[in-house]
């Protein structure tokens, strides 16, 4: 395992329970439940924090008033019992199916990697702005969600932009600075997509990041503005 | 409070026996233990779907393929790590992500914790899980009203928080607080037990 999927539990900008809470319920989208799932991949104790918020349907499913089965419910699956497992359809593999090995340096988080299927190098990476490529991943759920990755050269400035709704910005390697502190990898920012904001990329390493945006990115300058149709984000 | 604390009681005991069903399924591959394992849980899950607005005839599917996924892979319950209940909740919900949303859902371990002991489990810590579940149960009961209103929309429709905020008529952050609150008290209750 390299060092940038080594566990931390000093991840310091933590996604608030609410997610983790959403995430157990099933109540997020595809994209959501990709971008948290890899954040708390980099947290030690998410597997028992997770399994709290998942007791909470275990409870709920207890109290649930019971529903009527269809006549011979029982004895249909008592008779299945002995069956093979059925292969699973091609359309929705199993995680895990798609799972390989991380490789050397690869800085994707193994869900995302497993949902992936390749690595951060096999990807489509394409123009974002001077020093900065983008790879769309996903697109869905309400509020017109994208999922994406930001891969940008050490000391690039993000220009002031904003969205609708929310913005989840996960780190998985390098850091970037804002008003609100150091992001190393591990932590998420979340931020009201109405408030422009800007971001400056630390100087070192380069920086990619996993982001969840709802909506089209908006920019405050007209020069980014100007090229805002062409990057489809 | 006396009602409390016969509601606790029975909910331990009904966690303590549906752990044993599941050792017994596990183990010895008991079809009576899964009968009754059945009994209690189809109705349920099938309960779980419809208010999921699964229609009838698919929630009736999923359902049965739920308890034959229990069966089948009894032997990865962990009674140390959840009740019977939070682990076929765990299926069921993944069952109706797969099926009905035709979603991937992406797992922390693409091994599935849930699904997989880490360490050797005891011979019985049946104990453990009936504790489990009396507490959770607890802590649920002793929500205020408007946390467990926020944790229903979320569990049991799979409503989005900007959903539960616009079905309320609440500001998104008052969800998301509200369901902050109802884990925080989760967590107390189940500390020292993990």
């Amino acid at each position: 395992m390299n060092a940038a999927l080594k566990k931390s539990a000093a991840v310091a900008h933590r996604l608030g329970d609410e997610w983790l809470m959403a995430y157990a319920a099933g109540a997020l989208s595809e994209g959501q439940s990709l971008l948290v799932a890899s954040h708390l991949s980099f947290i030690d104790d998410a597997p028992a924090r997770l399994a709290a918020a998942e007791a909470v349907g275990g409870a709920l499913i207890d109290d649930l008033a019971p529903d009527l089965m269809a006549p011979g419910a029982l004895a249909q699956t008592l008779a299945r019992l002995d069956a093979a497992e059925p292969p699973r359809p091609a359309a929705l593999p199993a995680a895990g199916d798609n799972y390989l090995p991380a490789a050397g340096d690869d800085p994707l988080p193994a869900p995302l990697r497993d949902w992936l299927g390749r690595g951060v190098d096999e990807l489509k990476w394409s123009f974002l702005g001077p020093g900065m490529k983008k790879v769309k991943l996903w697109r869905g759920g309400p509020g017109d969600q994208r999922l994406w990755m930001l891969r940008a050269r050490p000391g690039v400035k993000i220009p002031k932009h904003g969205h609708r709704g929310t913005e989840l910005v996960l780190v998985l390697k390098g850091s970037f600075s804002d008003p609100h502190g150091g992001f190393r990898p591990g932590d998420v920012e979340e931020s009201d997509g109405a408030r422009m904001h800007a971001l400056d990329i630390d100087e070192g390493e380069e920086c990619i990041c996993l982001a969840l945006t709802e909506g089209p990115i908006r920019f405050e300058s007209w020069i980014a503005r100007a090229i805002q149709p062409f990057i489809g984000l | 409070m006396d009602r409390d604390k016969t509601s606790a009681a029975a909910s331990a005991e009904l966690a303590e026996e549906m752990a044993a069903l599941m050792a017994a399924i596990a183990h010895d591959r008991d079809r009576t233990a899964f009968a009754r394992l059945f009994g209690h849980y189809a109705p349920r899950v099938k309960s779980y779907l419809r208010r999921l607005n699964v229609e009838e005839r698919l929630a009736e599917d999923i359902a049965q393929d739920v308890m034959l996924t229990v069966w089948r892979k009894a032997a990865q319950f962990d009674p140390a790590k959840a009740s019977a209940g939070t682990w076929i909740f765990a299926i069921a919900r993944n069952r109706f992500i797969d099926t009905v949303r035709r979603e991937r859902r992406p797992a922390l371990d693409p091994d599935e914790p849930m699904l997989l002991p880490e360490a050797p489990r005891p011979a019985d810590d049946s104990m453990a899980a009936g504790q489990i579940g009396a507490r959770v149960h607890q802590a649920m009961s002793a929500l205020p009203p408007d946390q467990a209103e926020v944790v229903a929309l979320s569990f049991l429709e799979g409503l989005p928080h900007s959903a539960i905020a616009e079905r309320l008529d609440i500001p998104l952050g008052t969800v998301k607080s509200r369901l902050r609150l109802a884990f925080g008290r989760l967590r107390a209750v189940l500390e020292d037990l993990q």
